[in-house]
């Protein structure tokens, strides 16, 4: 049979190759954005960890605690201290707010039990440490034909790092100094020892081994 | 039967009839078709979010895995393993 245009079959594939390209390259599309974003939450995680353990460790006073976590977590945004982290979070792919850090110590009374459950009643320990949150536009784009991936509320997830926080020196003194007071009310001859004047100052002098 | 032979082959002579065309007129109704089928599968597909689910769905556990190390939702109850009543045993 002579084949007339009609019926002709020349450059069906190429259509049909543009075609799955479309849908093809759509998909792969959604996998590259999946995995980036896994891998950028895996560096959150550690920008998270790293500011909870400079939260955490020990200090002068708990406000200075404080100040060394949020330091640590505007750090990763100084292009001068990271150029590399710093692109990466100020694009438009991910966001991460250098301003949303949500530092929590536990002696202020703050902590983030409500967020997770915890029974206060059973005396777990307080989740103590630090939050913030991390979108993704990346995932929200359109795939020709089969519609589009984004949603209201978009595609964000917390990021935390919880470590329980050492005891500043003020701390420390505070509640060395309420243990010493508790022991002298314990009897009266303490007391008398410890500031009244029939003892001589100078031969009664608490010393304790407290670290602080 | 003669007669109708007759009746036809006057028919074709007359009104010039003949399937020359015919490929081509189905050819069209059969793209249209076709298209009007991609297209209400098209817009099904959109309105049925089904795109929007495959990265949304997974998504609401991961960032749970990513919040707490749970793969699961954590606004329908993944809890954070702090929040896990544990036990201790002392050796004696």
């Amino acid at each position: 049979m002579k084949k007339t245009r009609a019926t002709r079959s020349a450059g069906f594939t190429s259509v049909d190759f543009l075609f799955s390209m479309v849908l093809g390259s759509g998909l792969v599309l959604l996998l590259v954005a999946l995995t980036s974003t896994l891998s950028i939450i895996q560096v959150a995680q550690y920008m998270a960890f790293s500011t909870a353990r400079a939260h955490a460790a020990g200090h002068e006073t708990l406000a200075q605690q404080k100040d060394l976590g949020t330091q640590k977590f505007k750090s990763f945004f100084d292009r001068s201290k990271n150029p590399v982290l710093s692109n990466l979070l100020s694009n438009e792919w991910f966001k991460i707010d250098s301003n949303s850090l949500d530092l929590r110590s536990g002696a202020d009374g703050k902590d983030f039990n409500a967020e997770y459950g915890v029974d206060e009643s059973k005396k777990a320990l307080p989740n103590i440490g630090v939050r913030f949150q991390i979108s993704a536009p990346v995932l929200e784009f359109k795939i020709p034909f089969v519609g589009s991936t984004a949603r209201d509320q978009g595609y964000k997830s917390f990021i935390t790092g919880f470590i329980f926080r050492e005891p500043s020196s003020e701390e420390c003194r505070l509640q060395m100094k309420a243990r010493y007071d508790a022991i002298i009310r314990l009897d009266s001859r303490f007391g008398r020892i410890a500031t009244e004047s029939d003892v001589k100052p100078s031969s009664y002098m608490p010393m304790e081994d407290n670290g602080c | 039967m003669e007669s109708r032979k007759t009746v036809n082959k006057f028919l074709i002579q007359k009104f010039n009839l003949n399937s020359r065309g015919q490929v081509l007129i189905e050819t069209m109704l059969l793209t249209v078709v076709l298209i009007g089928v991609f297209f209400a599968i098209s817009q099904s597909l959109k309105e049925s979010r089904v795109v929007q689910k495959i990265v949304s769905e997974p998504w609401d556990k991961v960032s749970g895995l990513a919040e707490s190390g749970v793969y699961s939702d954590p606004q329908r109850g993944g809890k954070h393993p702090n929040s896990y009543e544990r036990f201790m045993t002392p050796e004696n």
